[in-house]
């Protein structure tokens, strides 16, 4: 007895390792190992008729049938985990290749042009993106403008998602939110719930006249609302027209196919959702970030003198200062440095941080990270390697925001919204919530995705902020009866325009909201995207 | 006994496997509800498509005239067994002919999909029929073991001379209008020749004499298990066919183990086929695909993997009772009716149609084994551990192989895929554990 409890224990181990083994995903392991082994025992009783006799060789022919059973037991629970539960993670996974060919469950496909699809609502109700039933086949709607290139598309049979409906797609089709009650009536009696609605934070006439001001640029523009971090308006130029890429018969097919060949020829890159996923040098802006990393660290202060003679050398490299408004002057403060966007002050201040300090202040910022949220993100980058800062004129351009920085303007718009705040940083939103019949199935995540600066630091911040608003270059983005802070920056390109950027964030007591614009060549910062910038804030914060 | 029963009525009543006829006539309601539920789900307009019943009539009829004529004969073997391998039979037949619905339409290569599926079955159950209760055959080939084992190995060298590639591997053997897949043979020729090999020589295989911490069997006997070895290796090697290697491996290992109960052939053969599989894996490309699409079929998702994610896609969409026969997607998946009829079967009848194929394999391999437990000759043990583990083992090969438990290899799911070669052979060898059944219950009678 005791040598068949052994036997049936060790078997229980080697099936223990093969279910380890096979299910390296699996989240429960633990609990199918013993379900295995259970199974196992079971078939060893059955093939032992009670009188398993002494004879080695039958024990022999046993141990080998409940190795074959225990590999079919492990099959089994592999169909288990794929078919029933976790269904949708297979079901919905895809690729894309090179050309840009999508790779999808044709199942999913064809289920997208019969199954209800959520509608989308801006902040006031309005229906953004909807499903029509036209004979039998629904089809994607998009009546708002402003929205297309934070909406994106759905193209079932052609070409797959994009945007908010390819992030949002589990909460649209309902699989998010689906209740075992829902479950079963689906795969039971094949009828799906009722399809959710998804309510974002956009605010439509903000919405609008960003799409406005950008229109005929390349660039984008986003504006947070820095309490909450939700979304106000992320807006993209040039667009896309979702509605021509829909696709659900064979003629609107070849008709999307020409569409979608000249959106991929169009060198202004139309497809791109610039706001998250355009990775630009940060320019001036970025002095923001070596600031911040100074005053956390103790080594400077608003207040702190530094000099610059309209020239600096760095390991041979010559600088040459031309932001300085008065050349006679040599001494300058770090707030003066911030709104005259001084390169050479700045230069100094990342030297006196060090390269490895100066990569973990940007990396407190979430630098090189993906924002979390509800739309995906392009981490951007602080240097190519590390190695990169080591050299002293690579961290000098770091500082004034050059050298191989890369960031996307959400992400410049959340620096701002830290320093407006107390230093930390929210879950940027989207979705404010999701209903089914009326029943709120998901909030508002309320997370803060870190803290950048400490409350001190924050404050230090933006009392440079305002300076820059009040005296320095950004002070055309002044704006009577609202307290705003704003940082100017112009980006080299590798063309002759530079990029223009602008980030700020204004206060009229009861609303506080950041914004980041990034024009691509659009030339002095405090030009184009200045007047796109304060326009938004304007429009965000009524007096 | 007496010898008039066949014209009384009790006489032939009491005659009548019972227990048979009735599990048989459930996996006839199978046949007559799965083809029934196809033609609904395909042509909706005809609820009572009584013509696509016409497949279900002849395998019906056949079964059925088994179990009365073999009663009458006065059949002893297991009541279970027959059965068990019907209800895989009809799920076959039901599962290729939804599959033709879609994958061969009139007038493309794969329209005699299901009629050559058909026939092959109906010759299928002629075969369970003859060799279960007629023709120990296995008798004849112990005398003459080593032929046999000449004779698969010729078969192989005539394979590789002459043999026919299809999907990429070079397996059948075309003669006049048959083509046979000869690995099917091979494998059958195997568990004959290892069974009367062990036999004789399996004292002397057991019996080990020691170089240090090891132990080992004379080296003559080991000729033999090397010339396998041979066969397996040359199957992986030449004919790029790793799933009938692996078959064939494991068939070895198992029957050498259960004769000599030495652990040591099992860990240097486990290793020789690493080391085999490593050097397949390395060598070849095909093999090198297998492995990548088991580890993650994402890493090349447009041509390497994009069979293995079509599978996944329709196990994923199977759920716990699948969309319905007819109402899913499955051929989506290229050549869904070779390798991948499990993915086919999941997506249209879900876990619980997966789970009730596999069960019924798993109970095929218990009775298999139950059969060699209760047989006192060492012969027909070890015969009845061979045929049981090739069943049992093919259909872990393919299921696990579908399922990623192990990488994909190319082997039939016994009595589920189209493929005459495999359901004849697989007949042979289910034929040979039933007719074993029979003689060590009448045995058991007799004493």
């Amino acid at each position: 007895m005791t040598r068949r409890r052994r036997r049936c224990l060790t078997i229980a181990g080697i099936s223990a390792i093969v279910v380890a083994f096979a299910f390296p995903d699996l989240p429960h392991g633990a609990i199918l190992a013993l379900a295995l082994s259970g199974a196992t025992f079971l078939a060893i009783v059955v093939v032992s008729p009670g009188r398993l006799a002494d004879d080695p060789r039958r024990r022999r022919i046993i141990r080998a049938g409940a190795v074959i059973v225990a590999l079919q037991v492990t099959g089994l629970v592999r169909a288990f985990r794929v078919a029933v539960v976790h269904p949708d993670e297979t079901a919905s996974r895809q690729a894309v290749d090179d050309a840009d060919d999508v790779l999808t469950n044709p199942r999913v496909s064809l289920n997208r042009l019969t199954q209800p699809r959520g509608r989308l609502l801006s902040d006031d109700g309005t229906v953004v993106a909807r499903s029509r039933d036209r004979d039998g086949v629904l089809r994607r709607e998009y009546d708002e403008p402003s929205m297309y290139s934070l909406v994106g598309y759905v193209s079932p049979l052609k070409f797959g998602l994009s945007g908010l409906e390819a992030a949002l797609d589990d909460q649209l089709t309902g699989v998010r939110s689906m209740t075992i009650r829902g479950a079963l009536r689906r795969s039971l009696l094949g009828r799906p719930g009722p399809a959710p609605t998804v309510e974002l934070s956009v605010n439509l006439p903000t919405q609008r006249l960003a799409s406005e001001l950008l229109d005929g640029l390349v660039g984008s523009a986003v504006l947070i609302e820095t309490e909450t971090g939700r979304i106000l308006a992320m807006a993209s130029s040039p667009t896309i027209d979702p509605n021509r890429l829909v696709a659900v018969d064979v003629e609107s097919s070849a008709d999307a196919q020409v569409y979608w060949d000249e959106l991929l020829t169009d060198e202004r890159r139309p497809l791109l959702s610039r706001a998250t996923t355009g990775l630009y040098p940060p320019g001036s802006t970025f002095k923001v970030v070596t600031a911040a990393t100074a005053i956390e660290l103790g080594i400077a202060g608003p207040d702190s003198v530094y000099t610059d003679t309209g020239e600096l050398v760095v390991e041979g490299r010559e600088h040459i200062e031309r932001n300085r408004p008065d050349a006679t002057r040599t001494d300058w403060t770090l707030a003066e440095g911030l709104a005259y966007s001084l390169n050479i002050v700045y230069a100094q201040v990342g030297l006196e941080v060090g390269a490895e300090r100066y990569a973990d202040g940007a990396t407190a910022l979430g630098i090189g990270e993906v924002i979390p949220g509800d739309l995906p993100t392009e981490p951007g980058q602080v240097a190519s390697s590390p190695d990169f800062l080591a050299s002293d004129s690579a961290l000098a351009d770091t500082a004034f925001g050059q050298g191989e920085l890369l960031v996307t303007p959400l992400h410049m718009a959340l620096v701002a919204t830290a320093i407006a705040r107390d230093g930390t940083i929210p879950v940027p939103t989207l979705v404010d919530r999701v209903t089914v019949d009326g029943d709120e199935v998901q909030g508002r995540s309320t997370d803060i995705w870190r803290r950048a600066m400490s409350p001190e630091t924050a404050s230090a911040m933006d009392g440079m902020m305002v300076d820059s608003a009040t005296y320095g270059y950004a002070r055309s983005a002044a704006i009577d009866g609202l307290r705003i802070g704003a940082k100017t920056g112009t980006a080299e390109s590798g063309r002759d325009d530079p990029h223009s950027w602008f980030i700020a964030y204004g206060s009229n007591g009861s609303t506080s909201v950041a914004v980041a614009v990034c024009i691509e060549f659009g030339g002095e910062g405090g030009g184009v995207a200045l007047r796109v910038g304060k326009e938004l804030l304007a429009a965000a914060l009524p007096p | 006994m007496t010898p008039d029963r066949g014209f009384h009525l009790t006489a032939v009543l009491t005659a009548v496997r019972w227990n048979e006829l009735r599990l048989l006539l459930v996996s006839v309601a199978l046949l007559v509800v799965g083809l029934l539920s196809t033609s609904i789900a395909v042509k909706p307009d005809h609820l009572l498509d009584l013509v696509s019943l016409r497949p279900a009539i002849a395998p019906a009829f056949l079964l059925v005239c088994l179990t009365v004529v073999w009663a009458a004969s006065g059949m002893a073997a297991s009541e279970l067994i027959l059965p068990t391998i019907a209800m895989l039979l009809c799920t076959g037949l039901v599962l290729i002919e939804r599959l033709q619905v879609d994958i061969g339409p009139p007038g493309t290569a794969l329209a005699g999909l299901s009629g050559r599926h058909q026939l092959y079955v109906g010759l299928a159950i002629g075969t369970l029929f003859t060799t279960g209760r007629w023709f120990p055959f296995w008798k004849a080939t112990r005398r003459y073991k080593y032929l046999v084992m000449t004779g698969s190995l010729l078969l192989m060298l005539v394979t590789l001379v002459f043999g026919t590639e299809r999907y990429g591997a070079k397996l059948w053997l075309e003669v006049g209008p048959l083509s046979i897949q000869t690995s099917e043979i091979i494998k059958l020729g195997l568990v004959l020749f290892l069974a009367a090999y062990l036999h004789e020589k399996g004292d002397l295989l057991g019996a080990t004499w020691h170089v240090g911490p090891l132990s080992l069997p004379p080296v003559p006997t080991l000729i033999p298990l090397l010339g396998v070895l041979a066969i397996s290796v040359g199957l992986v090697v030449v004919l790029d066919d790793l799933g009938t290697a692996l078959l064939l491996f494991g068939i070895t290992l198992t029957m050498f183990y259960v004769a000599t109960g030495n652990g040591w052939y099992v860990g240097v053969g486990l290793f020789a086929f690493a080391a085999c599989s490593w050097f397949a894996y390395q060598r070849f490309g095909r093999v090198g695909i297998r492995v990548a699409n088991w580890l993650d079929p994402w890493s090349d998702p447009f041509v390497g993997g994009y069979q293995q994610i079509q599978s996944d896609y329709a196990l994923a969409a199977g759920g716990l009772l699948g969309t319905g026969l007819g109402r899913g997607q499955p051929e989506a998946i290229p050549a869904v009716h070779t390798d991948f009829v499990l993915s086919a079967l999941m997506e249209e009848t879900g876990f619980v149609g997966v789970s009730a194929v596999v069960a019924c394999n798993i109970i095929l391999l218990l009775l298999g084994l139950r059969i060699a437990l209760s047989t006192p000759i060492l012969y027909e043990r070890l015969l009845g551990v061979g045929l049981a583990t090739t069943l049992g083992l093919q259909a872990v090969i393919i299921t696990g192989g579908v399922l990623r438990v192990i990488p994909l290899t190319g082997v039939t799911l016994p009595f589920v895929s189209a493929g005459g070669s495999s359901l004849i052979a697989n007949a042979v060898a289910a034929g040979m554990l039933i007719n074993l059944s029979h003689r060590v219950a009448r045995r058991e009678t007799v004493l």
